[in-house]
């Protein structure tokens, strides 16, 4: 994934600027910098540009402060010389003096910055809800999201929160995604929650029933109350997904030719057999019984798995194509040698226990003593199986549990078990212990049998002592229990089971080489790949750990159908594997919010049912309560990895396997900004990054206003630039821009009857379709007279939206186009709540469009002022969004035909005043290579002497340079138009005139001059009517105004104005000085400049010179014709576009083409009235 | 059945306004409809009768606060065209209170949902119960 501009620059050659940190200094530097000619990169560690709280409405910054700070950031990202490095970091700088290299390294953002175009159909459908901390205030969002600022963030392209992998994920041994399936359920979509769980695993069913939950015991929530009940939500999905359990292959069916036998039908063969078939091969499972499942049908009661779910789930085993053959015991019907010359090239033994463990004590022999397995074989699989009236367990497995519950199912009336150490080492399930002891099983714990008594035929009771647990620690870890001698006591029985554990019997398979552990009977395998003495001899299950339980099982399933496909390509078993658990995701509790409802409780059939039948004894959570539970969910990971964002973005534009990304940046220079009180600069792990020689370090004055701090961004970018990019002067000024400017050209006012007009509705993902009813709106719009061609487009804002559009426009030969997108005007500006997206669109389509053919555009805001806000009421939305695009039609077609032609701009400037940060501008300018022109007169002894050593200074390094300094004249007069000025000299004497591009004014050395003199300098012309609206009310070019035109509709005028209350210490006012000289620097370097699309015309012809629209507007001139006669002009290029001189025109000489009372009027009759027929609408605008 | 609100919005705060109401969540009735200019001072008399002319119930002039004009205008050009509206109105027979104007501060989405609210309020009682001003309530044509 490329950041946004990326690609930009070549790489290589050490060029430009790098600058580092995430304030509005930083990207104010970035701006002014790239403005000067200069290639930078500017390298933020957040997501988004700026400052993180802004406009979430939990920034303090001001109102004020916002509407410059938005478009600034948009202008600094739309700039072509700048390149942005989102979430990055950069690890280490080398070099000095102009060559730096940075090391950087991007964190992913999981998202490709260059596509997604923040329309937000992933968020829709992202049920992660995560809270985050900014400057003190909880937000909570989505794990998808544009960084807090919704679309306003700038780049608006989302990001994924992630922390790493969550716990009961990390704990799963078959890495089911355990947050991920949670948190589709809590969006209500069961099918997607099964289909998760079923890419990990197969038999959802039963492991939503009988497995042990490791996810459960890891659960943070378990921190804070009781763990999310993950096993009953496993079986929710699987048990009441609409539509069922379907498997689906990685690889097509029957693509491996391989053939592998897997010996055993348990859950570990089950699910080798279902991964190797996945992966395309076509395994044949052998089983010695004639039921699938191994221990599932045998081993576990069907009142804890129903025969039907195991059924169910096998079913589906085998649809997916795994070929089961019941009743073939490998090593009896058919021997390994006779598979491998059938040519099986790999084996999974997977035979589980078989063999029960015997008590080895006296009367085991007599009749009514039975082994578990044969019991529960029996009572699951036969009926009318006998069961004794007084039967004694022997054991504190699942399978004593399971045959005592099953026992009094059956009819026992009485239930013994005995176990020789207490309930906390039992190792059963406890929920099974509890469920048993509450149907009436007695447990007698820390008791050892030692003798089965019997009549000499069959058994009449068991002989017990009570045990104590010894400090001796056996191999398993546990205290050996020990009988406490003369504590014997008896238990009357008629039926004994042990069920003291099995072991398997693999030498049966005889397999020649096949290393079996002598004591416990299991098969001897490297634990990584499960691969055992055998080369293509794989085994697990419980044959390889003796009983154990499901998902261990299940998961060797899994490790072996990876070993087994790595053996057959003849890939490295080992590479990239290990049996070290993936890290898990670090929460703090205390910041999550979380959901107050309590663990669920799993229902349960009332006891008499329960002791009667073998029916399940739960019944599975409801709807109501499932989804309540999976709203208990901390989303420890963050991002769930559901995927669901995947699937929702049209655009392609999620990565989840997104990763870090390191790259090599050049530059000649570093400027790193540092603690401003916005930015979040965390330190590297090994702390602080550590300078070289040359990086600036550059720390904005917090606490100063924001002015301030980016009079230092611009006067620490204009010094760079002069070192690292010096200025040549320029002998030919014109210079084309390289995209054709933005005009509004329009066909003449006859072409109107024959117009086409096409009308593009931008369904922006689906945030935008999905409440708003396109087909309605074109049925209502082909109504509409020159309307020709109605037409969906997915994205608008993507240069792929711009080419399809372009590519419509010119097949069906379109005069006009008509966008309803979000995109809200067709002028080249910025305004305060104007977005990254918006922008684009506007730079594709003039790319494609606009400028190439000459297309007129009228683009109308569905999305925030119909989709949006009326989210509720689609029809309504559908009707509204219906008038407003009739409405851009009616513009459309009203519209005048208007040419704006660019203006050169001449690189010289006049300096007015010899104030310090007036000549600190000067010389600055000099430096960077610009002409200056100033006007100074430099009296010593005002009694700050540091202040008038340093004017002394300045003064001598400027006469050095040959800068011409002049005196005050007698008069000043500036004419002509913007960027090619003539200022006009008048001394008593003589007269000079000068021509320059731009004009930089002390305000404060002017009414010093005017109070030092007898007489007031007589300043005229434009120049005269800017300072004298300024003094006055304030009006037009304002320093603060200056400053933010600057970032909005363009500075054009190049007429800068220093504060009038200047003050402060001799540093500040350099410093302000050289903000000045920076702005002037970036409008002289520009070029060439052109008016404003709002620009107004003033027909002489109707002008009666009154001067109404001249008292408003200081940029508006009255002149006098030949005949005397009065008459209102304006400099199309200094024109702000306000409006306001028309509405005080009394003969309607005024009049701006782009907002004519025309396409007004033509607006309001299309959105305002009853539901009128819209073509009368157009009829009546174009008559 | 809300009657229809055409607001003229400046381009600048107050857009910003609008736009903060609808990305913080908030809503007004879709009957507003809201029309956008470079400057509210673009804005005459002659179009806000227009847009009463045309059906609308009420009209609002939603723009920057005094001296917070993007264009650095601390001339008042809005008010007089405002309160010229508002005696033309008068001579129609028309209550005045259908015409408001609304200065706000950059970004404040919440004060123009509650004054789009208000507007509506007053515009419903004045079409209702009908003002003792008002000749032929809402449906005064100017033609």
């Amino acid at each position: 994934m490329e950041s946004r501009m990326a690609g930009k620059s070549k790489t290589g050659a050490t060029k430009g600027a790098a600058i580092i940190g995430n304030s509005i200094a930083a990207v104010q530097a970035a701006l002014t910098l790239a403005q000067m000619g200069v290639e930078v990169k500017l390298i933020t560690n957040s997501p988004s540009l700026g400052c993180d709280g802004i406009i979430s409405g939990v920034s303090n910054t001001s109102p004020q402060d916002k509407r410059f700070i938005l478009p600034l950031l948009l202008q600094a990202l739309k700039h072509p010389l700048v390149t942005l490095y989102t979430r990055a970091k950069v690890e280490s700088i080398v070099g000095n003096g102009s060559d730096f290299r940075l090391n950087l390294v991007q964190m992913p953002r999981y998202i490709n910055e260059e596509l997604c175009t923040s329309c937000g159909s992933c968020q829709a459908e992202c049920s992660a809800r995560i809270t985050t901390i900014v400057e003190g205030h909880k937000i909570e969002h989505t794990a998808i999201h544009t960084p807090l600022l919704k679309s306003r963030a700038v780049p608006s392209a989302y990001v994924i929160d992630k922390n790493g992998l969550a716990p009961c994920q990390v704990a799963c041994p078959l890495g089911i995604n355990v947050q991920g399936f949670i948190s589709l359920l809590a969006n209500d979509k069961t099918d997607k929650a099964l289909g998760l769980i079923n890419e990990s695993a197969p038999l959802a069913g039963i492991l939503g029933r009988v497995c042990k939950h490791p996810c459960e015991d890891s659960c943070n929530r378990s921190k804070v109350d009781a763990p999310v009940f993950v096993r009953a939500l496993h079986r929710y999905a699987a048990d009441n997904a609409p539509g069922g359990t379907v498997y689906k292959h990685k690889l097509p069916p029957k693509s491996r030719e391989e053939k592998i036998a897997i010996v055993g039908s348990g859950p570990a063969g089950l699910t080798a057999a279902w991964e190797l078939t996945r992966r395309g091969y076509s395994p044949v499972v052998f089983e010695s019984h004639s039921v699938i499942g191994g221990m599932l049908a045998t081993g576990i009661p069907r009142f804890r798995l129903p025969r039907e779910v195991r059924e169910r789930e096998i079913e589906a085993i085998t649809k997916l194509g795994v070929n089961i053959r019941t009743g073939i015991t490998v090593g009896r019907d058919v021997t390994f040698v006779y598979l491998k010359e059938r040519g099986y090239k790999a084996f999974f033994l997977a035979i589980g226990t078989q063999q029960n463990n015997k008590l080895n004590v006296p009367g085991e022999e007599l009749d009514g003593v039975v082994d578990c397995m044969s019991l529960l074989l029996t009572l699951n699989l036969k009926v009318d199986t006998f069961v004794g009236s007084k039967i004694v367990i022997v054991g504190g497995g699942n399978a004593a549990i399971d045959c005592a519950r099953v026992a009094l199912r059956s009819g026992a009336p009485k239930v013994t078990i005995v176990y020789r150490r207490t309930r906390a080492e039992m190792p059963a399930d406890p929920e099974e212990v509890t469920e048993a002891i509450h149907e009436g099983v007695n447990i007698e714990y820390q008791v050892i049998p030692i003798e089965i008594l019997g009549n000499g035929l069959s058994v009449t009771g068991v002989r017990c002592q009570k045990a104590r647990l010894a400090d001796e620690i056996m191999e398993n870890g546990q205290q050996k229990p020990e009988p406490i001698a003369g504590t014997d006591f008896i238990i009357d029985a008629d039926h004994v089971v042990v069920a003291v554990g099995q072991s398997s019997n693999a030498s049966q398979l005889d397999i020649d080489g096949l290393k079996i552990e002598a004591r416990t009977g299991v098969v001897k395998v490297n634990p990584l790949t499960l691969e055992t003495s055998v080369p293509g001899v794989f085994a697990g299950g419980d044959c390889i750990t003796g009983p154990n339980n499901v998902v261990d099982a299940m998961a060797a399933g899994l490790r072996a159908a990876e070993s087994i496909d790595r053996y057959l390509r003849g890939n490295h078993l080992e590479a990239g594997r290990s049996l070290e658990p993936p890290k898990t995701a670090e929460v703090a509790l205390g910041a999550v919010e979380m959901s107050h409802y309590k663990r669920a409780i799993m229902p349960v059939i009332k006891l008499h049912k329960r002791l009667t039948s073998l029916e399940e004894t739960t019944t599975g959570l409801t709807a109501q309560v499932a989804h309540r539970e999976s709203h208990r969910c901390l989303n420890c990971a963050l991002c769930s990895r559901c995927m669901e964002c995947v699937a929702a973005c049209d655009l392609k534009a999620v990565f989840h396997d997104d990763v870090d990304k390191r790259s090599e940046l050049r530059a000649q220079a570093v400027l790193k900004f540092v603690n401003a009180d916005l930015e979040v600069d965390s330190p590297n792990d090994n702390g602080v990054l550590k300078l070289v020689d040359g990086v600036q370090l550059i720390s904005p004055d917090i606490n100063g206003d924001l002015a301030t701090q980016l009079a230092q961004a611009m006067a620490v970018a204009l010094e760079t630039a002069i070192a690292i990019k010096p200025r040549r002067a320029k002998k030919k000024h014109v210079v084309q821009s390289e995209v054709p400017p933005f005009q509004s050209e329009l066909l003449s006012k006859q072409a109107v009857k024959s117009r086409r007009i096409g009308v593009f509705l931008c369904r922006c993902g689906d945030s935008i379709s999905s409440v708003i009813d396109f087909e309605a709106i074109a049925r209502d719009l082909s109504g509409l007279s020159r309307v020709t061609f109605i037409h969906e487009i997915s994205q608008a804002c993507t240069e792929a939206g711009a080419k399809q559009l372009a590519a419509k426009v010119d097949a069906q030969r379109l005069d006009n186009v008509v966008l309803a997108a979000c995109r809200c005007c067709n002028v080249e500006q910025i305004c305060y709540s104007c977005t990254d997206r918006r922008s684009l669109c506007l730079k594709y389509m003039n790319k494609h469009l606009i400028s190439h053919r000459n297309t007129f555009m009228e683009f109308v805001n569905i999305r925030e002022q119909c989709a949006w806000v009326h989210k509720d009421r689609p029809r309504d939305a559908t009707i509204k969004a219906t008038r407003m695009i009739s409405s851009g039609v009616s513009r459309a077609l009203a519209a005048s035909t208007v040419l704006l032609p660019e203006q050169p701009v001449l690189e010289r400037v006049l300096i007015v005043g010899g104030g310090l940060a007036n000549l600190a501008a000067a010389r600055a300018l000099t430096t960077r290579g610009h002409h200056v022109e100033l006007i100074a007169t430099h009296k010593a002894g005002r009694g700050r002497e540091e202040e008038d050593t340093l004017i002394r200074e300045i003064l001598g390094q400027l006469r050095k340079k040959n800068v011409a300094i002049r005196p005050w004249p007698d008069a000043l007069r500036l004419i002509g138009s913007p960027g090619n000025y003539i200022a006009d000299f008048h001394y008593v004497s003589q007269a000079e005139s000068v021509a320059i591009g731009a004009v930089l004014v002390d305000i404060e050395g002017l009414s010093k001059k005017a109070s030092s003199q007898l007489r007031e300098p007589s300043i005229s012309g434009l120049l005269g009517r800017i300072i004298a609206r300024t003094s006055s009310a304030g009006f037009f070019g304002s320093p603060d105004t200056n400053l933010l035109h600057g970032v909005t509709i363009k500075e054009t005028a190049g007429i800068f104005l220093l504060p009038s209350d200047m003050g402060g210490s001799s540093g500040e006012q350099i410093l302000r000085g050289l903000a000045a000289a920076s702005r002037v620097s970036t409008y002289l370097e520009q070029l060439s400049i052109k008016p404003r699309d709002l620009a107004v015309n003033i027909e002489r012809k109707l002008c009666r010179g009154c001067g109404d629209c001249a008292a408003l507007c200081s940029f508006i001139e009255m002149k006098k014709a030949d005949n005397g006669i009065e008459y209102a002009f304006i400099d199309k290029a200094l024109c702000l576009g306000c409006g306001t001189c028309i509405v005080a025109c009394p003969t309607g000489a005024i009049t701006q083409p782009l907002q004519s009372d025309k396409q007004i009027i033509a607006t309001l009759c299309s959105i305002l009235g009853p539901e009128q027929v819209l073509s009368e609408v157009s009829r009546q605008v174009e008559s | 059945m809300n009657p229809e609100i055409l607001v003229f919005s400046c381009n600048w705060d107050g857009w910003s306004c609008i736009e903060s109401a609808v990305s913080s969540g908030l809503s007004y009735p879709p009957s507003v409809k809201i029309v956008r200019v470079g400057c509210l001072s673009r804005i005459h008399a002659g179009l806000i009768l227009k847009a009463l002319d045309l059906g609308a119930g009420g009209v609002m002039l939603l723009g920057c606060e005094q001296g917070r004009c993007h264009f650095g205008s601390n001339s008042d050009c809005v008010t007089p065209e405002y309160e010229k509206a508002q005696d033309i109105l008068e001579l129609l027979g028309m209550d005045k209170s259908r015409l408001t104007l609304l200065r706000l501060p950059a970004f404040e989405g919440h004060k123009f949902v509650t004054k789009v609210a208000k507007l509506i309020k007053e515009v419903k009682q004045l079409s209702t119960s009908g003002s003792p001003k008002e000749v032929g309530g809402e449906s005064v044509s100017l033609q």
